[in-house]
């Protein structure tokens, strides 16, 4: 496993943080926010791909996410000892059989060169571009390396050439359910034969002028400008949106005989995975978390379980009004008579929100909480929200023997995707 | 003809060698009139009359992903 990510750089940085109750969100550095309706956000800190690779040349030109990818791959590649940057890997996998499937999202453009570029083009008297003039500033100076590196496809590009992954490679570009789709359908290509290992998970920053604005006019986000620190309150009555996060994580997923026949060290068995889409609206979740509940239920009958099997719920837990109601209401469709009796936590309390990364990030955490049978907290919970009645684990983590865990992520346009991770035995 | 039309290109591709099975016609590589060295396979400069029973289509994108489907003419009885 691998993270770049607010809480930390490596894994087990993030897991100290998350059960020290630590925020990752603070004041946006990235750009100047400070007259957005929200000024913070959840960014990576002190990350340089240079320390993971002998060949920063070829990675120099990618994306911020891919270049947050790297450290994740070779965290997860070390881990799971498979041989990166090398042309005789001898890891005892068949590079062939090396796939690659990562939930990802557009680049952002080099906004400084780019609104360069408007501002000369655009005649004020006629309000009207004049695209010879910007073609003039654009041709001089964007760097053609930079544009062809916004695709969403190209953090899985540079995973291939790190790692040598030659076989199948996909993206999926679910939004917020991204990578836990990836990592499901990463399970389902092992499952039908197609390859030995997959590297899986997600990556993504959506932290640019463009995604702050749109996301604050859909009113999507916290506007807790005074405590950032505080604002991700999940389940909360004074719960005001969601924080713009950024990262990446990624998991190393292989067949079990392969992984036998190597003699890596098994951390949890991935046992189920199921994906719906609400097909309702773009932005608004089903009232009743029909798509949700589909995907809960497909992905308990595709691990052979019944909820009653169900250690912890790592929710998808946003901290916004919507969300974090239909979820619960969901939750208690499928759970029954159990659901206020299961821990069900939101790590984006701590770590934002990290959108195509989400969700492979908060898998991590699920498989350490089996590693270490302790459950992670929502922290900010201090007035719940009398409709919100599960237990959220507020505040403190919580030590308890956790089994199988249950990992859901919900997605802008309504796509639903939830796994079950278990202890491997 | 088409122009890359990027991530929608592949579906076009399949739904034309859907077109050309189903028609009995390979379309051409238009414009194409002499070829380049190194191309040098039997590229189709001009429609041709040819019945098709499979029919390959490849992707390739930057970043090196790489994808190809068979297609088969469906004779209406035969599974798979």
């Amino acid at each position: 496993m691998g993270v770049v990510c607010p809480l930390g750089n490596d894994v087990e940085t993030l897991w100290s943080a998350i059960l020290a109750g630590k925020s990752g969100v603070a004041k946006t550095t990235i750009f100047d926010a400070s007259t957005f309706p929200t000024t913070f956000d959840a960014e990576v800190k002190d990350y340089d791909f240079r320390k993971y690779t002998k060949k920063p040349q070829l990675h120099v030109n990618g994306n911020r996410g891919s270049k947050f990818v790297i450290g994740a791959a070779v965290q997860a590649c070390e881990q799971a000892r498979i041989n990166v940057e090398t042309s005789e890997p001898a890891d005892g996998i068949d590079h062939k059989r090396l796939g690659i499937y990562l939930g990802a999202g557009e680049g952002s453009v080099d906004n400084d060169v780019f609104f360069a570029a408007i501002v000369e083009g655009w005649d004020a008297t006629t309000s009207q571009m004049d695209w010879d003039k910007w073609a003039r500033v654009a041709f001089s100076r964007m760097n053609p390396m930079h544009e062809l590196e916004q695709g969403p496809n190209m953090p899985a590009a540079h995973i291939a050439m790190l790692t040598g992954a030659r076989g199948p490679t996909r993206s999926c570009l679910t939004a917020c359910a991204a990578s836990t789709q990836s990592v499901g359908e990463a399970m389902m290509l092992i499952r039908r034969g197609d390859a030995d290992v997959m590297i899986a998970g997600g990556v993504h920053s959506m932290i640019h002028p463009l995604g702050n604005m749109g996301f604050n006019r859909l009113t999507a986000l916290s506007t807790r400008n005074d405590s950032p620190e505080t604002a991700s309150r999940p389940f909360s009555a004074s719960r005001d949106g969601f924080i713009l996060g950024e990262g990446a994580a990624i998991v190393i997923l292989e067949s079990l005989s392969s992984a036998k026949k190597r003699g890596v060290q098994i951390l949890a068995e991935l046992a189920g995975y199921g994906s719906s889409s609400d097909a309702f609206r773009v932005t608004d979740m089903h009232e009743e978390g029909r798509g949700a509940i589909q995907a809960m239920t497909a992905a308990l009958a595709d691990a052979g379980i019944s909820y009653k099997d169900v250690d912890y719920i790592n929710t998808h837990g946003t901290s916004t009004a919507e969300n974090d109601s239909i979820e619960t209401k969901a939750i208690k469709a499928v759970f029954k008579e159990k659901a206020r009796n299961i821990p069900a936590s939101s790590v984006k309390s701590m770590l934002g929100h990290l959108i195509g990364a989400a969700g492979a990030a908060e898998l991590i955490t699920c498989v350490l909480a089996i590693r270490d049978n302790i459950v992670p907290p929502t922290i900010n919970l201090n007035d719940p929200d009398p409709q919100l009645d599960l237990d959220y684990v507020p505040n403190k983590p919580r030590k308890m023997p956790v089994n199988v865990a249950m990992n859901e992520s919900f997605g802008f346009g309504g796509q639903n995707n939830v796994v079950i991770i278990k202890r491997f035995s | 003809m088409l122009s890359n039309t990027g991530a929608a290109s592949g579906a076009l591709d399949v739904i034309a060698a859907v077109c050309a099975m189903n028609d009995g016609k390979i379309p051409a590589a238009k414009n194409c009139d002499s070829k380049a060295d190194g191309c040098n396979l039997n590229i189709v400069m001009q429609p041709q009359e040819r019945n098709l029973r499979y029919v390959l289509c490849c992707s390739y994108t930057f970043g090196g992903q790489t994808t190809a489907v068979v297609l088969k003419s469906f004779d209406g009885e035969t599974e798979g």
